[in-house]
Formats: structure tokens, C-alpha cells, sequence
């Protein structure tokens, strides 16, 4: 094991996918300031990963933005290509990037399900496999999840069932890769005020009762989730492997 | 009857809220802050609703901006 003057600090290169929005954006940061060289990977927004670039380079972080499809295996072997390229000890992957098709199941199809399941399970399968050979001694694995994996939510069938796949896969991903020194787990944020909800059902109400239920008395943010996932690749963390951390202000233990 | 373009702009009205005008053969997903992994799935879900075909995850993958998403429209719609 690399010795650490601080436990909490992080190395080499790390990979968040949906890296340059939301709590992907948050973690990217993060990562960098605790000592990671991040490959912020995104697809659709531009003008966020410029964004994100640009504090970057006003902060001297070392964060490296890369338009990627995670969905194709051309998407795929860009990621693979930069890590590579970055010549570094590949440290950590997170899975940050997510999708969904937000209806009830009356008017939810098998291909709104294949659509989810694409970006939310199936590449990150992909991207674990193809980095394979590249995953450091020490290194971690992080997929970000959902209430949805365990609890039932409105309009979320075809996303939590795609966030129960990935924790069950990143479980079995733990037992397998232990022994080559890889880590996984998964980080469970509850409810979070960031852009993701523009695209969900009632979302104000929404966010209103989730602060009204949380015994903290307030959402938790896109810093708190970060740090957390900071801790879950960092050194003092290395007796953690498959478990689902959820932050959550203390939501989910109330009857 | 609408030109495809005028029913794909429609859909992202109902979807984005965005004006119908600003949707033209040249709109890419950094022009409409919404149009991010969700929305385009969400997006995806009106489009079959309104031109009436089914979607599959490469459809997805190939409808990258409005251009590509007519004509993957174009060509479903010359199977029916």
C-alpha cells in the first residue's frame, strides 16, 4: 500500500464520466484539489465543460475535459485513449453519467428501459472492462446511485431499476477485482438541487418535501457528496469494498 | 402536413419549452441548456410519440443534433 502523509489525499488518474455538471462536476473538482489528475468526460453540454475547463485553468487544476459517447465503443476507447495518454497510475473510475426516461408504467416501454440501462449499467460495464488493464494496484471503482436502486419513486421504474443493476453489479465488481487491488462501491446521494431535476415530474414539490423530511433540515449538496466520494477512493477508505453509502442528511432512516 | 423539421422543433417545445423558431437544421445540444443525457431520452420519448415510430438505443446514439435527428426521422418514417 502507498504510504499517504494524509489518507484522504488521492493520486494518479481518475475518470468521472458526467464529470462536468451537477455532482460529476463536483467530484471532478473536488478530485483535483485532493491530488488526482481528472478526465471530466461529458457529452451534450459544451458550454459546462468549457466552463469547467476554464475555472480549472484560473485554479491550476488538473482537470482535462473529453467529449465522449460512453454509449459506443468508439466513446469507449476515447476514455480508454486518454488514460493512457495521461501516463499516470489509472487510480480510480467514477460513474457519474445518467439518464432516463421519467414516466409512469403505463406509458413506459422495453426500449425506455434499453435507453436507461445504455448509459446507466451497460457502459459502465463496458468502460470497467476496457480499462481493466490499465486500473492501478490501489485503485477504486465508484458508481453514483439513487434512492430509486431501493426505494420506489414517482416516474422513476425504468431509473431505479437501472440504479438497482449497477449497485448489484458493482457489489459482484467488488468481489472480483478485490484481488487485483480494485476497489467498488457505490455513493448514493438523496435528494441534491442541481440541474437534474428539470427533467423530473413536480420537481419543485418535490424538492420542497425532501427538504421538509430531511432531519437535517435541508438538502444535502453537491460538496458533501463530493467529499464523500473523495473518501471512498481515498487510502482511508481501502478496508471499504461493495458497500452503498448513502448521504442523505438522514432521509432514508425515517419510518 | 408539417415538414419534419416544423414537427421535431414542436417536440422540442413540448419538451424544452424552447422557441419553435430557434430549432433549425444547425442546432446542436450546447444551444439548449436542458438538452443534456435526460433531456435527450425525454426528447427521444416525444419524438416517437409524435411521429408515431419507435426508437432504438442507436437511434440515440446517432441523433447527436437536430440535422441527424431528421434524418434518422426521415429515414423511419420511408420504412412505414
Amino acid at each position: 500500500m502507498p504510504q499517504f502523509s494524509n489518507p484522504f489525499e488521492l493520486r494518479g488518474t481518475v475518470v468521472v464520466t458526467g464529470g462536468t455538471r451537477g455532482i460529476g462536476r463536483a467530484i471532478s473538482s473536488q478530485f483535483s484539489r485532493a491530488g488526482a489528475r481528472v478526465i471530466a468526460n461529458y457529452l451534450r453540454d459544451d458550454k459546462a465543460a468549457l466552463a469547467l475547463k476554464a475555472v480549472a485553468e484560473q485554479e491550476g487544476l488538473p482537470i482535462e475535459i473529453l467529449r465522449a459517447d460512453l454509449t459506443t465503443p468508439a466513446g469507449q476507447q476515447q476514455i480508454a485513449a486518454s488514460v493512457i495518454a495521461a501516463n499516470e497510475p489509472f487510480c480510480g473510475l467514477v460513474h457519474c453519467a445518467a439518464t432516463g426516461v421519467h414516466k409512469s408504467i403505463d406509458s413506459l416501454t422495453g426500449r425506455h428501459l434499453d435507453w436507461t440501462f445504455a448509459l446507466n449499467v451497460r457502459a459502465f460495464f463496458e468502460l470497467v472492462k476496457l480499462l481493466l488493464p490499465q486500473f492501478d494496484r490501489h485503485s477504486s471503482v465508484l458508481a453514483i446511485s439513487s434512492m430509486g436502486a431501493t426505494h420506489a419513486l414517482p416516474h422513476y421504474t425504468a431509473v431505479g431499476a437501472s440504479k438497482g443493476a449497477l449497485e448489484a453489479l458493482v457489489r459482484h465488481l467488488a468481489a472480483e477485482l478485490a484481488p487485483r487491488g480494485i476497489r467498488a462501491n457505490v455513493l448514493t446521494p438523496g435528494a441534491v438541487a442541481t440541474d437534474v431535476w428539470k427533467a423530473i415530474p413536480d420537481a419543485e414539490a418535490r424538492l420542497a418535501e425532501a427538504v421538509r423530511r430531511s432531519p437535517i433540515g435541508r438538502l444535502v449538496t453537491v460538496e458533501e457528496v463530493a467529499l464523500c466520494a473523495q473518501f471512498l477512493c481515498s487510502a482511508a477508505a481501502s478496508g471499504i469494498n461493495g458497500q452503498a453509502l448513502m448521504v442523505d442528511g438522514g432521509t432514508t432512516i425515517l419510518a | 402536413m408539417d415538414s419534419v423539421l416544423a414537427r421535431v422543433s414542436k417536440t422540442f417545445h413540448s419538451t424544452f419549452e424552447t422557441d419553435p423558431q430557434l430549432i433549425t437544421l444547425d442546432t446542436v445540444p450546447g444551444d439548449i441548456p436542458a438538452w443534456d443525457s435526460m433531456g435527450h431520452v425525454s426528447l427521444a420519448s416525444g419524438l416517437e410519440q409524435e411521429f408515431n415510430v419507435n426508437l432504438d438505443v442507436d437511434d440515440l446514439m446517432a441523433m447527436e443534433n437536430v440535422r441527424e435527428i431528421v434524418r434518422v426521422l426521415n429515414e423511419k418514417l420511408e420504412r412505414k
